[in-house]
Order: C-alpha cells, then sequence, then structure tokens
C-alpha cells in the first residue's frame, strides 16, 4: 500500500514508463507491476513515514534507465534501450589508435561525400553510430 | 588499465554472476522477487540498483531456468513466486563447479603477487 507521498513514487514509475517505450507491450506492463509491488514492499517493510525513506527505497530501486538497459541481456542487440548505456564496456585504445581512427573517419567521411556526390545512392550505406568498430569497418577499402 | 581500484571490473563481475546468486537462493525453496532482492543485499554490495532484479527474472523465466507461479498474499495483490526448473538446477550445479576454479585460480594469482610484491 503506498499512501504517503505518492508524488515521489508516482513520479518514478512514470518516468520508468516513459524509459520503456522501447520494450514489448506486455513486458512493459509486466515491468511497471512489478516495480509498484516492489516499491509497496519495501515501503510496507520501512513503515513509510517520511519522504526520506521513500526517496531511499526509490534509491536503492535504481534509475528508471539503468533497470531497463538491463533488460537487454548482455550480448544481445534487442531490446535497444531508448538511451545508449553508458557503462558498456569498450574496446580499450589508445591516444595514438584514437588519432588515427579519427582521421581514418575524416577520411571515410571525406569518401563518403565524394560518392554521393558521384551519385552513388546514399541509402545503400546507412551512417552508422560512432562507435569505434564501425568506423574501422568504414574506412576498410571500397 | 585500473585506476579506480578495480570496482568496475567487480561491478562487471558482480553482473555475471549475480543470477547465479539467484539461482541458489531459489535451490533452498521459492521465493517472490522482493524477497529475493532483500536477501541479496544481505549478501554485502550484491546489488546495487534493485530494479535490475526484475529483468534478471524475466530472462531467467524466458531461459526456462525458473518457473514462476502466483500465490495469494496475506497484505495486498497475488505475488509471483519463483522456483527452479531442472535446467535452473543444472545450470547452477555447472556454474559452481567452474566458479569454484576460477576462484581458486584468482585467490592463488593474487595472493602470490601480494607476496611477491
Amino acid at each position: 500500500m503506498i499512501t504517503p507521498q505518492n508524488g515521489i513514487v508516482d513520479d518514478y514509475l512514470a518516468r520508468l514508463e516513459a524509459a520503456a517505450t522501447a520494450l514489448p507491450a506486455d513486458r512493459r506492463t509486466e515491468l511497471l507491476e512489478e516495480i509498484r509491488q516492489h516499491i509497496g514492499d519495501a515501503l510496507s517493510d520501512a513503515n513509510a513515514q517520511y519522504e526520506s525513506v521513500v526517496r531511499n527505497v526509490l534509491e536503492k530501486l535504481g534509475s528508471p534507465a539503468d533497470i531497463i538497459a538491463a533488460e537487454a541481456p548482455l550480448g544481445s542487440a534487442a531490446p535497444q534501450p531508448a538511451s545508449p548505456v553508458p557503462d558498456r564496456p569498450r574496446p580499450r585504445i589508445d591516444r595514438w589508435k584514437i588519432a588515427g581512427l579519427g582521421l581514418l573517419l575524416l577520411a571515410a567521411l571525406a569518401l563518403l561525400a565524394f560518392n554521393s556526390s558521384q551519385g552513388d545512392s546514399p541509402g545503400t550505406r546507412p551512417w552508422p553510430s560512432p562507435t569505434w568498430s564501425s568506423t574501422t569497418s568504414v574506412a576498410t577499402p571500397q | 588499465m585500473v585506476t579506480d581500484g578495480g570496482r568496475s571490473g567487480v561491478s562487471q563481475l558482480r553482473r555475471g554472476v549475480l543470477e547465479f546468486c539467484v539461482l541458489a537462493l531459489l535451490r533452498d525453496g521459492e521465493r517472490y522477487g522482493f524477497e529475493l532482492v532483500r536477501d541479496l543485499g544481505a549478501a554485502q554490495a550484491m546489488v546495487t540498483s534493485e530494479g535490475t532484479i526484475y529483468p534478471l527474472l524475466s530472462r531467467l523465466r524466458r531461459e526456462e531456468l525458473v518457473t514462476p507461479s502466483w500465490r495469494e498474499s496475506t497484505s495486498g495483490p497475488p505475488r509471483r513466486y519463483y522456483t527452479l526448473t531442472p535446467a535452473g538446477h543444472r545450470a547452477l550445479k555447472e556454474f559452481t563447479a567452474e566458479w569454484t576454479l576460477f576462484r581458486d585460480a584468482v585467490d592463488r594469482l593474487l595472493t602470490h603477487e601480494e607476496n611477491n610484491g
């Protein structure tokens, strides 16, 4: 039962719902219900009299973005979270490699601009997200 | 390159191990989501964002390592209790064997480094 401080809880659930738009509808409903029930359990456990208690429960739950990011299993592409996952491990690249890849990226951009000005259909190579692995694939000889 | 005292390494490790800790808790009997979170929280720093347990449980359901069943509760709406499936028991057993070897190997290396450093 969530009676006191409904505003904070409602706000949290609304943010979670907004973050969950990428999930399939049935899973979204289910997750929201699970989190709602969790909050209810945690609050009845903690005897929620004070706003600070409610805030603490929500803080321990984690940010809506973290929860939705966890819906995407490691090593799988779907479902994509609405925002990029901040703590995804990235390949280790030293400074010189970054500089080199930067130059390659510029070269690839120039090549792409040149190709499209030559009438190459731009639809055949959709512009990839700016991760290092895809920049290297763009930079392979045409 | 370790600049944060190994915290990010430990957090990645925790993410990989968490599902087996959930399976281990369910080995001793059925539990519902909030109970799992509470029990995992009692083990120090096992879960950083408690809400991520629900996506994890959803995946374990899809992989048929756990099976849910609805139970009436004395307070509030019915609860979804989880039990281990035979595949869940197998996965836990395999992980336990692997983990023991892994843990011992890491311990040996860390202790060796300590003794020589």
